[in-house]
């Protein structure tokens, strides 16, 4: 039960991260990332400190790497699933011929 | 170094975001090659990672085993599917090739099981909750920014380069009827 809270809150540090970098990476002179960047900073200092709270004895440094890191193994397993939705919507469009409709 | 690992993340995500910033900025040329070094550095080994860590690194790199001639291939066969019932069978043979070899190769490395179904369930719901806060964080921030003030008009070379456009292109559609 541990491990799924762990990774519940580890996929919460990963996304807020994400966001964080994302937000760095194409920030541009249109766009207000100030509001956002803050918002996604608390929702992970909330994750970190309930994680911390749940293991004891683990400095945050610890606490993310672990969990982040096993929330990614956990989210790598859905990429079959969308890789194989993928093959089967391509499939169905590499068989199929349009109608020829007469104008 | 452990923090290698971490540095791939960076590399792949800050790669992925400048690439879709679109040919307006001149970053986006960039985010290819980022993201190119990630992947390559996701591949070199790496000490002095945590268990968890080492698992992660592992999944990871036999995901992008797969994923990366599974990827290629549905671009192919994408790009080799009937447009207009015009379909490009040789496209079509190389890209199917590719998905299926990748398809075995997924197969043979996964092995979903309860505990595997219920963390990835989990996490999922992770991401979406984050989603969703930063989703509504966008629309606050939409909604209390301040009105645009008024747009100053056009300075002379301005009125210039847009009417030598307008001038142009109705002289091409004259020429044209």
């Amino acid at each position: 039960m541990s491990g799924i809270i762990s990774v519940f809150f580890g996929s919460i540090i990963l996304a807020s991260m994400a966001i964080l970098i994302h937000l760095i990476s194409a920030y541009h002179p249109y766009h207000r990332p100030v509001p956002l960047a803050l918002s996604s900073l608390a929702t992970m200092s909330l994750a970190v400190l309930a994680l911390s709270l749940i293991n004891d004895g683990l400095s945050y440094l610890e606490i993310v790497r672990s969990s982040v890191s096993e929330s990614i193994s956990s989210l790598l397993n859905i990429l079959p699933i969308i890789y194989v939705s993928i093959a089967i919507i391509l499939l169905k469009v590499s068989l199929q011929n349009r109608i020829e409709e007469p104008l | 170094m452990w923090l290698q690992w971490w540095i791939v993340l960076f590399l792949l995500i800050s790669g992925y975001s400048m690439a879709r910033m679109g040919p307006a900025f001149d970053r986006s040329r960039f985010g290819f090659l980022v993201f190119f070094a990630g992947l390559v550095l996701a591949f070199l080994p790496t000490e002095g990672l945590m268990s968890s860590e080492d698992a992660a690194s592992e999944s990871l790199r036999l995901t992008l085993s797969w994923a990366i001639p599974g990827a290629i291939g549905l671009y192919v066969v994408a790009s080799g599917a009937p447009i207009y019932n015009e379909s490009n069978i040789f496209k079509l043979l190389i890209g199917w090739s590719l998905t299926l070899y990748s398809l075995r190769a997924m197969f043979i490395s996964w092995g979903p099981d309860i505990d595997m179904i219920g963390k990835t369930v989990s996490s999922a719901l992770g991401v979406t909750l984050t989603m969703t806060i930063y989703l509504y964080s966008i629309r606050i921030a939409e909604s209390t920014s301040s009105e645009d003030s008024v747009t100053k008009p056009l300075e002379s070379d301005e009125i210039k380069h847009i009417s030598d456009i307008l001038l142009s292109n109705v002289g091409d559609m004259e020429a044209k009827e």
